[in-house]
């Protein structure tokens, strides 16, 4: 009777703050510990969550020669799981090896966005191609949402199963009062690049004065966006850059809507968190979020148009704000990590067990 | 006016209050009620006066107090046998002490009766509450709130609707946790007023140990040896890990019913030689008990809260659990002990075993542990809510 032996193809690092990583370092601290044992690899400063875990293993990585320390963990590293398989150039040597030996390992893989990943310019072509030869290449896909399964499904005829991504509904709360008096808030969280976009919130600027805008995150486009601010005259813009996670829960606690014009998503955490934090959400239906139910906790809209209508909609009525951000927070809950966390454990039991890792048992 | 109770410095005069219980240390059983007898010191620092009544029916041996600063008087009360004993006993006992209450009374020495358990002292609380315009409130120290699963059939009912009518009447019913409360408030349908006061811990008594402990794996349990409290399961989980670990030893400590039928799975798993029953121990024994450890285990699957768990804890343990008890509302599962499911004979040894191979983790646990109970569950912490509640009930 032995745990079982997860190793997570991530960092533990504290300061990892691309939004997997985060999604990761979320699952593998509420791990059981008693059940799983986890090993993941560290740079710098661990996150206290793991360091203070039992039954966990940080491999620390030199500065040099990475790749050849985390293909040594890959091949012979004693373990049952692989979990979060990232593209990366161990990764792939692995997972090309991989058919030449019985490796009675279950290798899985996470899709977290839509996968027309060529539609997208920021991604370069290499980018695409290592992420088909390690992550598709799983034994076993799991997508965060139906319309990531759909795409998987259209793009590359693969299989998968929804897992959503989590929040941390005992983090982010909604603010335990807000001063009456105060303008309505509308805040956007998310990198400055123009499928996000932030240019829709610019717009919707320009279309409300009464209302103040917030716009949280840095990207290419922000010369363009301050110098259309400027032209306009708009004196209800606030950019912030990028923030730390107890800043960025103020400003959710600080805003009264969430607007999040993207038009090409997996499942955006942003939303949840917005959501657990009693925003009412307007976003666009393209990539079906589940996060957000249409007239309920907020408003899906199928142009820009649409989601300016909308929000003009929701700046006019506190009343509407308040009953919509309300059912925003109770179905935020649905999505809470220690929740998710638990289905994870119930896939890796069923797994483990379906390739006899569950020994003695 | 020398009866008088000396005025405190702070120039309140002190709650008086007469504590009426079964449970209470005596000279034969020094560990038997310490949950009552402890915070009573920590209470007269808080300015609460405590004359105690320790009370038990005529037919079990007669016992005597402790010698001990903390005084009390053992009574014993008339009781019918059989399942008729409970329901009536409440009457009996009121019969036996209303005279000597009375005098107390008169002495200007009772604000306020605390009754632990509905059955009998609550009852009889109640009683004396009617007879002499005394307000009562009644401690509920398990899962067992109407006593109906001790009695059963008609005398059982009975007991329900007399435990029903002690928390509607009371000021407050005292709750050793979230977990009981519900049963209370269940049971009455929310018709009564409750709280939750964890049992407090003595953090002086309960110290970590100064030296380390050997290296020899040792597992301890404390509990009355009866099937509620799974010792079953942790005997077929030592005999799991007896290949991997073999000097592994479990001690026992407590007795009951169980025994031999213990005792013959030990024999019949072929681990006799590393179970110890050590039978009922002292205070101070089980203070060493718990610092020689390795780990505590207690899978108990019926538990209000378990003070013992508490104590390993403030002794700096790690501690193992059950979910779903009394005690997953203080044990956060991989933080400062583990959890595991009840009756689920696998998670106890795969939590056994990473427990006893990963020396870090063990520590770091036992050090959270400990720091749990400093934080919020020493008997300072326990008087301190006591009272409060008491002061809210007289005002």
């Amino acid at each position: 009777m032995k745990p079982i032996r997860i190793l997570v193809d991530s960092f533990a690092d504290e300061d990892a703050i691309n939004a997997q990583m985060n999604n990761a370092r979320d699952i593998m601290s509420r791990l059981d510990p008693v059940r799983f044992q986890v090993s993941t690899f560290v740079v710098g400063r661990p996150d206290a969550r793991l360091t203070q875990r039992p039954a966990t293993r940080l491999i620390q990585l030199p500065r040099r020669l990475q790749t050849v320390k985390i293909l040594a963990e890959f091949i012979w590293g004693r373990h049952d799981i692989l979990f979060y398989l990232k593209a990366s150039p161990a990764a792939r040597v692995y997972m090309s090896l991989r058919p030449k030996w019985l490796d009675k390992r279950i290798a899985i893989g996470t899709v977290e966005s839509q996968s027309d990943l060529r539609n997208e310019p920021t991604i370069k072509p290499g980018q695409i191609r290592i992420w088909e030869q390690t992550v598709l290449r799983s034994d076993v896909l799991f997508s965060n949402s139906s319309s990531v399964k759909a795409s998987l499904e259209k793009e590359y005829g693969l299989r998968s199963e929804v897992v959503p991504t989590g929040v941390d509904t005992k983090f982010f709360t909604p603010a335990s009062e807000r001063p009456a008096s105060s303008r309505v808030r509308v805040l956007f969280v998310g990198s400055l690049r123009p499928f996000k976009g932030p240019q829709v919130v610019v717009r919707a600027a320009a279309q409300f004065r009464s209302a103040e805008f917030v716009i949280v995150g840095e990207g290419g486009m922000a010369p363009e966006l301050k110098a259309q601010v400027q032209e306009d005259g708009l004196m209800n813009v606030t950019f912030t850059g990028n923030l730390g996670a107890s800043a960025l829960r103020e400003q959710y606690r600080q805003a009264d809507i969430f607007l999040f014009p993207s038009r090409w998503e997996g499942s955006p955490k942003v939303i949840l968190e917005a959501a657990a934090c009693g925003l009412p959400v307007i976003a666009r239906k393209d990539y079906q979020p589940e996060t957000v139910i249409d007239g309920q906790t907020g408003y899906l809209g199928g142009s820009d148009e649409e989601l300016l209508e909308r929000l003009g909609k929701l700046i006019a009525s506190s009343d509407l704000r308040r009953d919509l951000g309300r059912a925003s927070r109770t179905h935020s809950e649905r999505f809470d990590w220690d929740l998710i966390t638990r289905r994870w454990e119930e896939i890796f039991l069923r797994l483990a067990s379906q390739c006899g890792a569950v020994r003695g048992s | 006016m020398s009866s008088l109770p000396p005025i405190l410095a702070s120039g309140a005069r002190p709650i008086q209050v007469l504590t009426l219980t079964p449970f209470y240390p005596s000279e034969r059983d020094d560990a038997g009620g310490c949950f009552v007898a402890e915070p009573l010191d920590w209470l007269a620092k808080a300015g609460v006066a405590n004359s105690v009544l320790a009370v038990q029916p005529f037919y079990r041996n007669q016992l005597r107090v402790r010698q001990s600063e903390r005084a009390a008087q053992w009574l014993r009360y008339f009781s019918l046998p059989g399942g008729f004993g409970l329901p009536t006993a409440g009457a009996f006992l009121f019969a036996r002490i209303v005279g000597l209450v009375r005098e107390l009374q008169r002495a200007n020495r009772i604000d306020l009766i605390h009754a632990h358990a509905p059955l009998p002292c609550g009852h009889a609380a109640m009683l004396l509450g009617e007879e002499l315009g005394l307000p009562y409130v009644v401690t509920v120290h398990g899962l067992d709130a109407f006593s109906t699963e001790q009695v059963s059939g008609r005398a059982g009912e009975w007991c329900r609707r007399i435990c029903q009518r002690v928390y509607r009447s009371s000021r407050r019913v005292i709750c050793i946790s979230e977990h009981v409360r519900e049963r209370v408030l269940e049971g009455t349908g929310a018709t009564c007023r409750t709280s939750v006061v964890y049992n407090g811990v003595d953090p002086e008594l309960f110290s970590p140990p100064t030296k380390p402990s050997s290296d020899a794996p040792l597992v301890l349990s404390v509990g009355n040896l009866i099937p509620i409290k799974g010792h079953d399961l942790l005997i077929r989980a030592i005999a799991a890990l007896a290949t991997d670990f073999p000097g592994i030893a479990l001690e026992i400590i407590g007795d009951g019913a169980e025994r031999p039928r213990l005792e013959a799975l030990t024999r019949e798993l072929k681990i006799a030689d590393h179970v110890r029953f050590l039978g009922r121990q002292s205070r101070l024994q089980v203070v060493e008990a718990m610092r020689r450890c390795t780990v505590f285990a207690l899978p108990s699957r019926y538990e209000g809260l378990g003070c013992v768990y508490l104590e390993a804890m403030s002794i700096g343990k790690a501690v193992i659990g059950c979910r779903g008890q009394g005690i997953a509302e203080i044990i956060q599962h991989g933080q400062n002990g583990f959890l595991v499911g009840p009756d689920n004979e696998r998670e106890l040894t795969l939590a056994l075993g990473m427990l006893l191979r990963d020396d870090v983790s063990r520590r770091n646990l036992g050090s959270a542990a400990r720091d749990t109970i400093l934080e919020r569950f020493t008997l300072a912490d326990q008087a301190e809510i006591l009272t409060r509640i008491y002061r809210e009930c007289l005002a």
